[in-house]
């Protein structure tokens, strides 16, 4: 009975030390985003990563997520971005995420659902899916 | 502040359960041309295998399902996650797919020319004896 008390024990903690690195990892994709910091975005996005989602003006923005980077290459910092995120389910190797950022750009906020997956240890995003609103 | 619109329309919440349902029926059958249906072209898929192998090919999918054929005691339960007004996640619980697998699978959508499709999905998959499974 005791051997199957701590092994549930055991299992809570992991599942908490995993929600935190979760919301780690989300945290340092909104600096990437604050910051404009190609690099600390790629530590959170898998290489083969996508990203899909309609602007304001309802023109779809699909595949790799090299476009994100080429977006803030190209914008520069998002330096009045800020986030909640909540994740929404997790799994010992995945979980959903849900990023509700303000200010992406002046007037606007953008609702991420992101998919992450855990490769070698680490919490990675293989996908981006958002939705793009008018903060009225 | 007075909302005039609520920009989640149950027409959509059916749709959204609609097409996590078309998958699951895909995979229950084995048809592969129906679980491409439900897929944006050039979706993703997100998983590790019993084997250690990791996938993030969409492909990997399609293939698995021709090779393995339907999975005829499969039990599932969809629930919607989230939903904004384009994009919206589903939790699909699946039971007794082939080998008795089971699989929860995130499903990420978006509204794409009126239709919800899904993007992506990240799966993680529970098994007992892995010597039937692939």
């Amino acid at each position: 009975m005791e051997t199957k008390s701590y092994q549930w024990t055991d299992a809570l903690t992991l599942e908490k030390l995993d929600k935190m690195e979760i919301l780690t990892m989300i945290d340092i994709y909104i600096a990437g985003l604050r910051l404009g910091r190609i690099d600390l975005l790629k530590q959170t996005f898998h290489e083969s990563a996508i990203m899909y989602g309609f602007s304001a003006e309802d023109k779809i923005s699909e595949g790799s997520i090299q476009r994100l980077y080429d977006i803030i290459e190209k914008n520069g910092p998002l330096a009045n971005v800020t986030s909640e995120n909540s994740v929404l389910h997790q799994t010992p190797n995945t979980a959903l995420v849900l990023a509700e950022l303000k200010n992406t750009s002046p007037n606007q906020n953008s609702t991420d659902h992101l998919s992450l997956m855990k490769i070698n240890g680490w919490w990675k995003i293989v996908s981006k899916v958002y939705h793009l609103s008018n903060a009225n | 502040m007075q909302n005039t619109e609520n920009v989640n329309s149950i027409a959509d919440y059916d749709a959204i359960l609609n097409v996590a349902q078309v998958y699951v029926d895909g995979l229950k059958i084995g048809d592969v041309e129906q679980l491409k249906q439900t897929f944006h072209p050039d979706g993703l898929m997100a998983g590790t295998m019993p084997d250690g192998k990791l996938t993030t090919k969409l492909q990997f999918l399609f293939d698995f399902t021709a090779e393995n054929g339907p999975a005829p005691e499969v039990k599932s339960h969809i629930s919607i996650l989230h939903k904004a007004e384009t994009a919206a996640v589903v939790l699909v619980e699946l039971e007794n797919l082939q080998g008795g697998v089971g699989s929860t699978d995130y499903l990420s959508m978006l509204l794409v020319d009126g239709e919800w499709k899904i993007i992506s999905k990240a799966f993680n998959l529970y098994w007992v004896n892995m010597d039937k499974v692939c």
